[in-house]
């Protein structure tokens, strides 16, 4: 951009004498950079490592479970169309016993080849070394560090009620528990209670009954898209129909795999709306700023072009304002973004187990981030460039018509008007008169105090989801799993164990339902009636009641299915008979619960082929904390594939709140309160430059300068607060509309705005204001009033 | 009126300096001024452009402190007051009245008044203020809407409605032209012989200083005649 050297000099004393209020503006375009560089940066990262993890350690594309297939009927698994590979292996609940830890910890054994050799769903052995006998594990990295494992360690391992004692060789992490999300429920990783076991082959099919055999397939697709998975998989169900096929799942499906593709989606949404947010609100600024600028100036700018400077000269003089506040917030912006990515990439590590996570160097991305840092600030000179092009330089020449003296709307109410002291008549006329500048500070505190809202209620609707899940619906102290599900003289075990207060069966099953075109696999809880224990509650709080015969659907599968309460589903469990029967809905309910159904627990078990059947059982003890006598009676009955106590997963919950939460909510706020104070300061900059004179008359009359700030606060406290209640109404808009657009299958989050939170949405706000009004009131303190007088307008 | 008769001082500037320090120049604006403002006076200041009258009206207005030497308002001296006890002082104390009115853009002529009235204790109700410099029909008006003569009244009217022991008035028909400068110097006297308000008027215009029984002289920061005008003519009478 060629630009006059005097031009130039103007320039840097202009940008120089304005430094506050650019650097108020610059770190508003800073953040939205720094949000876009940062967080587009570890989506990136993650995904690269993501997908050269998934390429290495062959993870499969998909899934069967069966009863038990030949080792022979493989083969024939791999010549399905679609099909690449095909691999049996053998997978089994298991119960760990750890030296110090009360319960036995339910764990997943999955079988490894005992001559190291490249498989579907590798394993990167992080310490130690492949087996060398038969009685030797490998247990997954995560979980050996929190509970201290290490190669040469033995554990106790419980495999279909034969307890062994395994040798640990080695650690291993594995693509396919990137997020491994314990069986108890919950939606954080919990690698101290819940961990995955390698064992050799061989001894893993005997220890399972499965000698010659596997009971999985995993393979790879040569299309893994999600619509020609959906055509393979019913192909090779068919296929394998004979040895008992249970499930199968595609890779889109595969919980860690769903999970962390979740989450890169979510990185990329909020990657893409935050900073459009930031660097919109900034050239907005910018705008207010620029055109009091040129105004400021108009005699400067007449003389320029008096002296021949040309309208393109001198808008291009204008517009590098634009350009030094773009790069400076883009540089900024790009520095903070590494240090995001760096913050962020140490939060993920802590969540995922992604090898080869690091900050990766991505120069389109930085100059991505400049460029639209330097758009968006371009834009906001745009109003002034365009006034002063327009400027004639004899009307420039001549000072600025007064201030009109208009009539604002406020004064058509002349009894309340004439109520009202000067300063808030002062103060409505600037806002009045100024209808884009106030438009511009109550859209930024408009959403500032909606962000706010917002992140305050993810908090409380994740608080909520917890409590309503493990406090307002389950009550148990002790969850026990079984292998199978068995008849209810288990209960009657169960509840005359030492300590035992009350017991009540439970039957989880995954069923596939079908209803027209429509078809879904939810778990369906089968329930005692009049159980105590476990309350299932509807989103108004109201206990659902579980029918005799018929399901119970969620509002949400509901609509996913199509179905109304009277309509006959058909339903195939893929426990027990494993048949096509026909079940009618009997209610539909509004829950949190994503595709989740509930039905009377004999009911359930005659559409899986049992009598009255359970296979999870839930109890209260009357020490609330189950005793050590308890789980080592529990820990000897057969058949047991996990025992869980509630309390245990509330505390990990809340561990990771504390942990992770606070600093997130922490960093946002902190986001959202950046562009309140830009903003605000910058308006009150403005106004001050215009109204310097009027300070200079208010001192002289006798104002202290905390008067006079009060006075000139008066305009930014009506448009923040106009602006704050606008905002905790759109902040809640925010948080239903995020909520219905995150009401996945896994659930719905709840939208939990509590009056204290709003309260604490305008405080932070009001905190906000009050720092950018307090240097105003430096600026006010030390501001010559008593030259701006001496001078003629 | 007899000369002779002391008046009690109600504000006294003695040896007063006041330095201006402009990067590497020093510029004294003051070189040593006495001088004494009686209570109920009306007092002309004149000087050349840049002899120190404003410097020194603002002293004694406790919008500045001299370099060296004191001002003395009823035995506080101002010399050595915080900045809260001159903002205090100007408040109770002081009526201005500026070349350029500073009127507040954004108030109508009444809410101007309104402005100086909020702050203090026993003010003039606004409205009356007004009335006094003839311009309550015209409360409703913006500055921008009034003539100069009729801002200047105005801000007349805000000096006024604080109810201050004493006006100053820095060459408050310097930006009026002569008809109007002489309405707004006969308002000054009325009202100076009406409420026996002290009144400082400081103009380089020497006509200006026929109206005043006493005149004081500043020629570069010191003062070189102070004398009493036994006949001080009317202020419609005089021409400028
Ligand atoms: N704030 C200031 N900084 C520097 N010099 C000043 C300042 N105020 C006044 N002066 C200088 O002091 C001298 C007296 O100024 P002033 O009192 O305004 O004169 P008058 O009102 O008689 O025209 C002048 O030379 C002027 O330039
Ligand atoms: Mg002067």
């Amino acid at each position: 951009m060629a630009m006059h050297r005097a031009l130039a000099r103007k320039l840097a004393r202009d940008l120089w004498a304005r430094k506050g209020s650019l650097l108020a503006l610059a770190l508003i375009a800073a953040l939205g950079v720094g949000v876009f560089v940062g967080m587009l940066g570890v989506n990136r990262d993650m995904r690269s490592s993501r997908d050269r993890y998934y390429a290495e350690y062959r993870m499969a594309d998909f899934t069967v479970d069966a009863k038990r297939i030949p080792a022979s009927a493989i083969e024939s698994a791999a010549r399905v169309p679609n099909v690449r590979a095909a691999e049996g292996r053998v997978q089994m609940g298991v119960l760990i016993d750890l030296p110090g830890r009360r319960e036995p910890l339910p764990g997943t054994a999955l079988s490894q080849p005992e001559e190291r050799r490249p498989v579907l769903n590798d394993i990167f052995l992080r310490s130690g070394a492949w087996f060398g006998g038969r009685d030797e594990c490998i247990v997954n990295h995560a979980f050996a560090e929190a509970n201290r494992l290490k190669p040469g360690d033995r554990i106790k391992v419980l495999l279909l009620d034969k307890q062994h004692d395994l040798l640990i060789v080695g650690t291993a992490m594995s693509p396919e528990f990137v997020y491994l999300l314990p069986p108890a429920g919950g939606f954080v990783p919990d690698p101290q209670s819940y961990g995955v076991l390698y064992l050799p082959e061989r001894f893993l099919q005997e220890s399972a009954d499965l000698q010659g055999a596997y009971n999985q397939v995993v393979g790879l697709a040569h299309d893994n898209s999600k619509e020609a998975l959906r055509a393979a998989l019913p192909l090779l169900e068919a296929r394998l129909e004979s040895y008992g096929v249970v499930q199968s799942t595609p890779i889109h499906e595969q919980p860690s795999a769903w999970f962390l593709a979740d989450e890169l989606k979510q990185q990329e949404t909020t990657a893409r709306i935050l900073p459009v947010i930031f660097l919109a609100v900034a050239a907005l600024v910018l705008n207010v700023v620029m055109a009091r600028l040129v105004t400021q100036q108009r005699t400067v700018v007449g003389t320029l072009k008096a002296l021949g400077y040309s309208s393109a000269a001198v808008s291009r003089h204008f517009l590098a304002y634009g350009v030094v506040v773009g790069l400076l917030g883009g540089s900024c912006g790009i520095a903070l973004g590494a240090w995001l990515e760096g913050a962020m990439l140490e939060m993920y590590r802590d969540y995922f187990e992604l090898p080869g996570i690091r900050a990766g160097r991505h120069l389109d991305l930085l100059l991505w981030g400049l460029g639209i840092s330097v758009g968006f600030a371009v834009a906001g000179t745009l109003k002034g460039v365009r006034n002063a092009a327009r400027l004639a330089p004899a009307d420039a020449m001549r000072p600025p018509p007064p201030e009109k003296g208009r009539r604002v709307l406020p004064e058509r109410f002349p009894r309340l008007w004439a109520r009202l002291p000067f300063a808030w008549k002062m103060a409505l006329r600037a806002i009045f008169r100024n209808p884009f500048r106030s438009s511009v500070g109550v859209l930024a505190a408009l959403i500032s105090t909606s962000l706010i809202v917002y992140v305050l209620s993810m908090v409380d609707g994740m608080k909520f989801m917890t409590r309503h899940e493990f406090v307002d619906v389950a009550h148990q102290d002790v969850t026990v799993t079984l292998r199978d599900p068995r008849g209810t003289e288990a209960l009657s075990e169960f509840a005359a164990l030492p300590g035992a207060r009350e017991a009540e069966p439970q039957l989880h099953v995954a069923c596939d339902l079908t209803y027209g075109a429509a078809r879904r696999r939810v778990g369906v809880q089968g329930l005692a009636k009049g159980s105590l224990l476990y309350t299932p509650l509807d989103r108004s709080g109201q206990p659902v009641a579980i029918p005799d015969a018929g399901l119970v659907l969620g509002q949400r599968l509901a609509e996913v299915l199509g179905v109304k309460a009277g309509d006959v589903l058909e339903l195939r469990p893929l426990i027990g008979r494993r048949e096509r029967v026909r079940a009618a809905v009997a209610e539909i309910v509004d829950t949190y619960i994503g595709l989740g159904a509930y039905a009377e627990i004999g009911y359930l078990s005659r559409l899986i082929g049992e009598e009255r059947s359970a296979n999870v059982l839930v109890a209260r003890t009357y020490t609330r904390e189950p005793s050590a006598a308890f789980i080592d009676e529990l820990r000897e009955r057969p058949g047991v594939v996990g025992v869980t106590r509630r309390s245990r997963s509330l505390e990990r919950i809340q561990e990771t709140f504390d942990q992770s939460l606070g600093v997130m909510v922490g960093i946002l706020v902190v986001f959202a309160g950046s562009i309140a104070f830009g903003s605000v300061l910058n308006a009150a900059l403005v106004a001050l430059s215009e109204r310097q004179r009027d300070v200079g008359t208010l001192r002289v009359l006798g104002y202290a300068p905390r008067q006079v700030t009060g006075i000139f606060a008066k305009e930014s406290l009506a448009l923040n607060a106009l602006g704050v209640a606008l905002g905790i109404v759109a902040g809640i808009g925010l948080a239903h509309v995020v909520s219905s657009a995150y009401n996945t299958d896994l659930y719905r989050l709840a939208v939990i705005v509590g009056p204290m939170r709003l309260v604490t949405a305008a405080l932070l706000m009001a905190g906000f204001v009050v720092l950018a009004q307090a240097i105003l009131h430096l600026e006010i303190r030390h501001l010559n009033w008593l030259d701006v007088l001496k001078v003629k307008e | 009126m007899s000369d002779e008769e002391p008046r009690s001082a109600l504000i006294e500037v003695r040896s007063a300096t006041k330095v201006f320090a402009m990067g590497e120049v020093e510029v004294a604006a003051l070189r040593g001024v006495d001088l004494r403002v009686g209570d109920g006076e009306f007092l002309v200041i004149v000087g050349p452009s840049g002899s120190g009258k404003s410097t020194l009206l603002n002293l004694l207005g406790g919008l500045d402190r001299p370099t060296q030497g004191s001002v003395v308002f009823q035995g506080h001296d101002l010399a050595k007051a915080s900045d809260r006890e001159l903002t205090l002082y100007r408040r109770r104390e002081i009526g201005f009245v500026f070349q350029f009115f500073n009127l507040i853009p954004s108030l109508t002529a009444l809410e101007n008044v309104q402005v100086a009235v909020e702050v203090v204790a026993d003010p003039l109700d606004p409205l009356e203020a007004l009335t006094m410099v003839g311009l309550a029909e015209r409360a409703g008006h913006f500055p921008s809407q009034l003539s100069g003569g009729e801002q200047q009244r105005v801000a007349i009217a805000r000096a006024l409605a604080s109810n201050p022991r004493l006006l100053l008035c820095d060459e408050p028909t310097g930006a009026l032209d002569s008809a109007t400068g002489r309405q707004v110097l006969g308002l000054l006297w009325d009202l100076h012989a009406r409420l026996k308000k002290t009144v400082v008027v400081i103009t380089h215009n020497r006509a200006i200083a026929a109206i005043a029984p006493r005149v004081v002289e500043l020629v570069d920061g010191r003062v070189t005649a102070d004398r009493a005008n036994a006949s001080p003519a009317p202020p419609s009478e005089i021409v400028y």
